[in-house]
């Protein structure tokens, strides 16, 4: 049987063609009566998070609750590796950051929920590009060298071409956006969809 | 049309079957309606009409022929759905066998994660039963479908290798008329729309009350209630409205009814120069073109709209209307703020109106961080004429971006009358750009970025003109 260019779709394109895959946000009709939660997320790139008062969003028809840190007993760190996201920060450390997530009986009780909800920040400088980064020796990781042989001669060299290159480059980011269902399931542990490629991540310690 | 507050029910048929969205919220789109109807296949990806993952389509008018027409269904309400036909994925595969675009996309390997596929698949029905269609699926007719893992070349082969729509019951629906929207009032939750089918009635209701909004197409003002949680009390819808949605040719002008999606002016305006059909590309993807009018694009008066800039060039006016009676405004006087404009609140535009002849050399430049699918940083529209002894008559230099407004360059007109269009010449011009223009800076581009930009555009627009009379 000759296989080399015959045209053989994934094991998913019929799904895909047909809108039957689903995603995330496909399953929430098998839930029902979900709570829907929505982010407080920062205006600052750069902030202290002095004070946080939920009791006026509680006050707003529809909305559930309001999760903070006081909701969380263990680290609320959300960070697979580095542990460096916060689920609740004190510290903002990019704009838009989440800071608190309210739960409605609807999407638009929880957004207007978290338009309640009172946050005292205290503005700190943020760094905005590379070049200042560099210069305040911010680095987001170790610096990384990669060297073969002896670089130093390079020095010597009586021709030198100089230059600096900026590479653009950004994770994948594929359309589907980002959310999850979560669920008390019947061991009393909770279960979870996510449109993330790996659960693993979003276990919290 | 009754206008006291009876509220009747937005009816309409998805995937043939009769459904209602009585008792949804105003804001609710017709992709949230539609997907708690069980039909996930349309799929949120950016809520602005950016990404084509939500497209369906519906059964619509062109030019007496009934088309599928490709649409953002994150971008109409479900309210504005009322009396219309329309077709989600899920209609397509019949007893188990794929479409001919679902086939073409799966064998082609068209799909990687598959979030943006079934709006792909949309848009590519529509173009595979396009009337009049002959040779393989235009794959321009994708520019609205964004995919962020395949790339585009497999999906771009499976359009190609599309040929003509089968005979079938989608073939056999265009055999018969698209619906006629009617009028319909409708209620929920303290929020009112309102579908007028005459212009009288539009204007009583726009004149009874002060808070009303005007929508068409949807495409601006749907984006502030889905990114911006923007809520109205009353939406008038004006795309029922036979009045505002002619198109007319004289030996005099050109007249574009305000609510004539961007696709059916191209399509009428059968002698349209190329400008236009280039500035018709760039300004939106075909998605967005079917739904999105002049009257709005020029209404919501965003500084970096594209339709303002090739109209201010050509010397365009618009028709206002409203119930204290009717006035002509050119456009250049027409916005008189950062989004404000001559129009008060019982007022909309009726028609544009574009003089002829047209002028001689015209030319639309966008420059965008994509080049299609995007917001301008700088738009640019110019326009010349010259006598028989090659001296400049007419010069028209119109741009977006560049100001709290869009605007012509007077001064910049003025530098140059009765002189060769030459190096020289650019230099006038663009000297006296520094002085017009005052672009803010912003993600998009810097003040400097935004004002060298539209400066050598003014150059290429002499290159060009040297290319096109060599």
């Amino acid at each position: 049987m000759k296989i080399a260019g015959q045209a053989i779709p994934h094991e998913s394109a019929r799904e895909h063609v047909t809108g039957d895959a689903l995603y995330t946000d496909d399953l929430l009709l098998r839930f029902p009566r979900p709570l829907h939660a929505w982010p407080v997320m920062a205006p600052h790139a750069h902030a202290l998070v002095k004070a946080l008062d939920v009791s006026s969003a509680l006050l707003e028809p529809g909305v559930a609750t309001v999760l903070t840190s006081a909701d969380v007993p263990g680290e609320g760190d959300s960070g697979s590796n580095r542990r460096d996201e916060p689920l609740f920060p004190t510290e903002v450390l990019y704009h838009s950051q989440p800071v608190a997530w309210v739960l409605g009986e609807t999407l638009e009780a929880a957004q207007r929920g978290a338009g309640r909800v009172l946050v005292e920040y205290e503005p700190l400088p943020a760094i905005l590009t590379i070049e200042d980064a560099i210069a305040e020796g911010s680095f987001h990781s170790a610096p990384l060298r990669l060297a073969r042989g002896d670089a130093s001669v390079i020095e010597s060299s009586p021709l030198r071409f100089e230059g600096e290159l900026k590479i653009g480059g950004q994770e994948h980011f594929y359309l589907e956006t980002q959310c999850a269902i979560a669920w008390l399931d019947e061991t009393g542990g909770v279960a979870a969809h996510s449109s993330t490629q790996r659960t693993p991540r979003k276990h919290s310690r | 049309m009754k206008t006291d507050n009876s509220s009747q029910s937005p009816d309409f048929l998805l995937n043939s079957r009769p459904v209602s969205a009585r008792g949804v919220d105003l804001q609710t789109t017709l992709l949230d309606f539609i997907r708690e109807q069980g039909l996930t296949g349309a799929k949120e990806g950016c809520a602005e009409g950016e990404c084509g993952a939500c497209t369906v389509v519906l059964v619509a008018d062109r030019a007496g022929r009934s088309e599928y027409r490709a649409v953002n269904s994150c971008l109409m309400l479900a309210s504005m759905a009322a009396g219309q036909e329309i077709c989600t994925v899920e209609a397509l595969a019949a007893d188990g066998r794929l479409a001919d675009v679902q086939q073409a996309m799966a064998s082609g390997g068209g799909s990687q994660c598959g979030y943006c596929t079934p709006g792909f698949v949309m848009s590519l029905f529509a173009e595979h039963y396009r009337p009049g269609r002959s040779g393989p699926c235009d794959p321009h007719e994708l520019g609205g479908n964004l995919c962020r893992c395949t790339g585009y070349r497999p999906i771009r082969d499976a359009a190609l290798s599309l040929g003509p729509a089968p005979a079938g019951k989608f073939l056999d629906r265009l055999s018969r008329p698209a619906p006629q929207l009617k009028a319909i009032e409708y209620a929920s939750g303290g929020a009112r729309f309102s579908r007028p089918t005459s212009l009288e009635q539009c204007l009583s209701l726009l004149a009874a009350d002060p808070d009303a909004r005007l929508i068409s197409g949807g495409t601006d003002l749907v984006v502030e209630s889905n990114l911006r949680s923007r809520r109205w009390n009353h939406l008038v819808s004006v795309e029922a409205i036979a009045e505002l949605c002619e198109f007319s040719e004289s030996a005099l002008s050109i007249t574009i009814g305000a609510a004539l999606p961007l696709n059916e002016v191209a399509m009428r305006w059968s002698t349209a120069p190329e400008v236009f059909l280039q500035w018709m590309r760039l300004f939106a993807s075909p998605p967005l073109r079917n739904r999105a009018t002049l009257g709005g694009n020029l209404a919501t008066a965003s500084p970096i709209g594209d339709g303002a800039p090739l109209l201010l060039a050509l010397d365009a006016v618009v028709h206002l209307a409203s119930q204290r009676g009717r006035r002509t405004i050119p456009l250049a006087s027409f916005f008189t703020g950062y989004r404000r404009t001559v129009l008060a609140s019982d007022e909309l535009i009726a028609a544009v109106e574009i003089p002829k002849p047209l002028p001689e050399f015209v030319r639309f430049y966008k420059v965008a961080k994509r080049r299609m699918d995007d917001i301008s940083t700088v738009a640019a529209a110019m326009a010349m004429d010259w006598d028989g002894a090659g001296r400049i008559v007419r010069a028209r230099f119109a741009f977006g971006g560049v100001a709290p407004v869009p605007l012509r360059a007077l001064g910049a007109e003025a530098a140059i009358l009765g002189q060769r269009w030459n190096d020289t010449a650019v230099e006038r011009v663009q000297s006296a750009l520094d002085q017009t223009l005052h672009p803010i800076g912003d993600h998009r581009g810097s003040a400097e970025y935004r004002l060298a930009v539209a400066k050598s555009l003014v150059a290429k627009f002499l290159w060009e003109r040297r290319e096109a009379a060599a």
